[in-house]
């Protein structure tokens, strides 16, 4: 019983997707600009609840509920954003100018993504990968969108 | 209603004169090039069982699409639909629309355009409601068409989008049967499912766009900021000019719910690297001071240092550049 309330609150929780929060972690990437609806980010196996102004950092999974969207802008100023129900994974993000080390990895697994180059796109852009399920997008400084139908 | 509509039709002898259809320019598109043959024939077939009436309906189908104008499946409220058959005509025409926002006409323009003609026949039988055989063969059309389009309009769609910036954009998608680049505003591809097959890129119109794409471009971020802020030569302080631009900055920052501040420090060459590297920190801690200590409240900074080692304009060592001397804040 009190671990079906627990989840109920998880859920409701969940709803509430446009309260603040204003915390950097070293390991941070990006952060959550906008959400609204149902936004969880998923990151060591752990749900956490997205809010504006919340650390995205390397090898979260992003998941939209029914009436959920998010707007995330990341360290090397590239912007993402997803429609409702999608799933995304920041497989890996590098950005070390000093060290010219620049990498963004990601995967489109379900749902909507639009996705907007940064400095990683003009530096580097042949380290900027977006994977959907049947294949690979590369880009060179542009507004992407890619529609997955999921399985 | 329908009477009126034949006494009208059977006035214009004009109007059910198919030589004179199938004479008009074809549609630009598949889609439409496609459909436009496919309601001549079925007006072909009517005027064939003397239903002069749908045969002109038809054509004036056929008529618009080579006009240029865009055909939805029929209506409902055009034709007396039996009451039974209201609610399934109604379900078929919803799926089938919202296939064709999804780029069916597009992608798979043939089944969309046999879909639709298969509609709308079946409305056409259905409201003479005598036929059964007719009414279940263009419904049997319907059907295996729909199937076949919703099947490939479960591939993944990669588009690329007007960006308002300069220079060239263009996206590769590749996938294990092949790789298609993107280089024009709107212009897509579909991925097919399982077997990585792509479509030549093609232009989605507005409606499919908005249909596919449109919560995701609602969410989209308020783009960063990016300022630069000058020095002056061997020193940390700010050009006049640069210092007017603070209360912009400022300003871009309170905008903001608990932005992020990056504020990298950079130099020119004049003067040894490891000099440069510790003037670049200064100037780049000089900026952020100058934002804390104006703010009401503490934010996010997150400062770096370049040196000498990425200029604006590129120059041999020792030559003093104005514009190389600089700091870049860029508000997200």
């Amino acid at each position: 019983m009190k671990q079906a309330i627990a989840r109920l609150a998880l859920v409701a929780a969940a709803l509430l997707c446009a309260g603040k929060v204003s915390f950097a972690q070293d390991l941070e990437v990006g952060v959550v600009r906008n959400c609204s609806g149902s936004v969880t980010i998923i990151r060591n196996g752990t749900e956490v609840v997205a809010n504006v102004g919340q650390s995205i950092r390397g090898d979260d999974v992003i998941e939209t509920g029914s009436d959920g969207t998010i707007g995330v802008i990341l360290a090397d100023a590239s912007q993402i954003s997803l429609g409702p129900q999608s799933e995304f994974h920041l497989e890996d993000f590098e950005f070390e100018p000093l060290q010219q080390r620049y990498s963004i990895l990601a995967r489109v697994l379900q749902g909507t993504l639009i996705y907007i180059s940064g400095d990683i796109g003009r530096l580097s852009p042949e380290n900027v990968r977006i994977e959907v399920p049947w294949g690979v997008v590369g880009l060179r400084g542009t507004r992407l969108a890619v529609s997955v139908e999921g399985p | 209603m329908g009477l009126a509509l034949a006494v009208g039709v059977a006035g214009c002898a004009e109007r059910y004169d198919i030589a004179r259809v199938r004479a008009l320019p074809v549609p630009a598109d598949d889609f439409s090039a496609l459909l436009f043959a496919q309601y001549i024939a079925l007006a072909d077939d009517e005027i064939a069982e003397v239903d002069w009436r749908d045969g002109a309906r038809f054509l004036e189908r056929a008529e618009a699409l080579s006009n240029g104008q865009a055909v939805e499946p029929e209506e409902l409220d055009n034709r007396e639909i039996p009451p039974d058959s209201v609610a399934n005509l109604a379900a078929s025409r919803f799926r089938l629309i919202s296939a064709l926002l999804r780029g069916g006409g597009i992608f798979a323009p043939a089944e969309a355009a046999t879909a639709q003609a298969a509609f709308d026949c079946w409305m056409q039988e259905q409201e003479e409601n005598f036929q059964p055989r007719d009414i279940g063969a263009c419904q049997n059309r319907y059907l295996a068409a729909m199937a076949r389009l919703e099947e490939i309009l479960e591939g993944d769609v990669i588009a690329i989008l007007e960006d308002g910036r300069a220079g060239q954009s263009a996206v590769e998608v590749v996938t294990s049967a092949g790789a298609v680049v993107l280089n024009t505003p709107g212009a897509a591809t579909l991925v097919g499912d399982v077997t990585g097959t792509l479509t030549d890129p093609r232009v989605l119109p507005a409606e499919v766009m908005e249909t596919l794409f449109g919560e995701a471009i609602d969410a989209e971020p308020t783009p960063p900021e990016r300022f630069v802020l000058y020095f002056e030569e061997g020193t940390n302080d700010l050009t006049p000019a640069s210092l007017d631009l603070v209360p912009a900055l400022l300003q871009e920052i309170v905008g903001r719910e608990s932005p992020r501040i990056d504020i990298v420090g950079h130099t020119d060459r004049v003067g040894p690297e490891a000099f440069n590297a510790t003037l670049s920190r200064r100037r780049a801690d000089v900026v952020r001071a100058l934002i804390t200590d104006q703010l009401p409240q503490p934010v996010v900074t997150i400062v770096s240092s370049s040196g000498e080692q990425d200029p604006i304009v590129p120059t041999a060592d020792e030559v003093a550049e104005p514009l190389n001397r600089r700091v870049e804040v860029t508000v997200r």
